[in-house]
């Protein structure tokens, strides 16, 4: 008995601990999602919205925050830009990256929202808005490996005799079968649901490489210094890819519409760089320092 | 591997422990718990149906049967949350987590039914046919005699039911219902630390299952003497 009041007290203590964290990293996110809410009407009904929140800093978890409100990252600050733009009330439906499209193809949401890339299959299949831009997160593509790996690769000649691994459906793959394809010593059959999973794998020698966002690339990094770095190599990216764009249900263009109406005003407002730094910040990419904001998350502006 | 998976470990439980035991293991008991009482009502109205005179319906229950033993659970609940109601509209305003709920419990109704028609049918016909010929109906016979002696059959199996369900509801994460599984989705996203989170959520599963298949181990034994 005495052993399991021990475990309940020291599980209480690790609770406890959990529950007082500091000034949070998400001071200059919170600032932009404010911002962002001040004065939205809902009268024009509810805007759902599909996301996989597993790609920090494009959308991930909070896990000090509740409900909605625990799902965080660019693309959550853009969902909630666009359902002021349009009126409508916000409610975020989390889910795993394959299941987001499944969701838009049956109806069952209005829009995917979920740093998804611009691909010709895509377009036959769904309406897809015009882009925006999440800093560097899509314009540079890279690839990692393990840390004794770091910088040793400048052409895709130099992956010879390597295995490169990469989420499924995703832009990634697209670029290595593009750039891998047709080179006989580079095994590129190392597909993977997860981005996660990918770099556990090249962790533990499975695979060489990963393909990843640059900006996925860097959270993926901060988490494992020690273990993982950029190859040096960076794809070469058509333009059509660099951004990311939402998917919209084929055939609902009065929707598409408004979107993209939406969408080019804060391409006009000049709104995303902020927006993406504030999540490099929340996803402790990058300081607040290190962005030139000050401690309460205000850009510092000379 | 060596010291920093253990104190990422640790580090891990510290900042999202609650993640993993007040979601995680709370919905993820919840979720199973409701999947095998509804799936034991559900259940035992299959069986029935199964046995009842009136062909079409023995038809019906025995195709949604062979159907949802027949594929797997994953394509079944992207069915309940996309498929269905596309051809059902008011089934569209339901939030996912009732939608895998449902799910669920036609799921484990549909293996509940084989549970407890095989309990039925392991009760010696010799009994059915004294009773028969001792003058009982075939209600009463059925009630009286071979329901009672099928029930203790039936319980240990519905507990193994269980357990499988605890372990099935971790494919509804899919939807970030929020199980164990969901939990690390959630935490793997946030830290990129994959083996770690499985760990964790791992250990908790076994706990869960393991608390319960001693339990139910108790419960056999008491059923025994009874």
């Amino acid at each position: 008995m005495k052993k399991l009041y021990a475990m309940i007290l020291v599980l209480s203590m690790v609770l406890g601990l959990a529950a007082c964290g500091q000034a949070g990293p998400d001071a200059a996110y919170n600032k932009y999602l404010s911002e962002i809410k001040k004065g939205a009407t809902t009268s024009n009904g509810t805007l759902t919205v599909a996301l996989s929140p597993d790609f920090a800093p494009m959308e991930f978890y909070d896990a000090a925050k509740k409900g909605d409100d625990a799902i965080v990252g660019f693309d959550v600050l853009l969902a909630n830009y666009l359902a002021k733009e349009l009126g409508m009330k916000l409610v975020l439906s989390p889910m795993s990256f394959d299941a987001c499209q499944a969701a838009v193809q049956s109806g069952k949401v209005d829009i995917a929202i979920s740093g998804f890339s611009w691909t010709a299959e895509r377009a036959e299949n769904y309406e897809i808005t015009d882009w925006y831009e999440a800093g560097d997160n899509e314009t540079q593509q890279s690839i990692i490996v393990r840390k004794e790996d770091e910088g040793k690769f400048t052409k895709p000649e130099d992956f010879a005799g390597m295995k490169i691994a990469y989420q499924g459906s995703s832009l990634q793959q697209q670029l290595v079968t593009e750039t891998f394809g047709k080179m006989a010593d580079v095994d590129i059959n190392n597909v993977y649901s997860e981005i996660p999973v990918a770099v556990e794998a090249l962790k533990t020698g499975k695979v060489d490489a990963v393909a990843v966002a640059h900006g996925n690339g860097e959270a993926i990094i901060k988490s494992a210094p020690d273990a993982v770095a950029f190859s040096g190599y960076d794809f070469h990216v058509d333009p059509i890819y660099e951004n990311n764009v939402c998917l919209i249900q084929k055939g609902n263009t009065a929707l598409l519409e408004k979107v993209n109406t939406a969408l080019a005003k804060a391409k006009e407002a000049g709104l995303y760089a902020g927006w993406y730094e504030s999540c490099q910040i929340y996803s402790e990419i990058k300081t607040l320092d290190e962005l030139g904001y000050d401690d309460n998350g205000n850009k510092i502006t000379q | 591997m060596g010291s920093t998976f253990f104190s990422n470990i640790i580090k891990l439980i510290s900042r999202y422990g609650h993640v993993f035991l007040l979601e995680g293991v709370v919905y993820t008991l919840l979720l199973s718990l409701i999947a095998v009482a509804g799936g034991s009502v559900l259940g035992s109205l299959f069986a029935l149906a199964k046995r009842s005179k009136f062909i079409p319906l023995r038809a019906v229950v025995s195709a949604i049967v062979e159907i949802v033993r027949g594929t797997p659970m994953l394509l079944q609940l992207y069915a309940g949350v996309f498929i269905f109601p596309q051809i059902v509209p008011a089934l569209k305003e339901l939030p996912d987590i009732v939608s895998v709920i449902i799910v669920l419990i036609i799921n484990s109704g549909a293996y509940v039914s084989e549970v407890i028609r095989s309990g039925i049918q392991a009760v010696d016909i010799g009994q059915t046919e004294a009773a028969r010929s001792l003058g009982l109906s075939a209600r009463t016979t059925m009630m009286s005699v071979v329901l009672p002696q099928a029930v203790k059959n039936i319980l240990p199996a519905l507990g193994n039911e269980f357990i499988t369900v605890i372990k099935e509801t971790s494919l509804a994460s899919t939807f970030y219902v929020g199980e164990l599984m969901t939990s690390y989705l959630k935490v793997k996203g946030n830290t990129f630390l994959t083996l770690e989170t499985l760990t964790i959520v791992g250990v908790l599963y076994f706990v869960l299952t393991f608390t319960l298949s001693k339990l139910l181990q108790a419960a056999e034994r008491k059923m025994k003497h009874a």
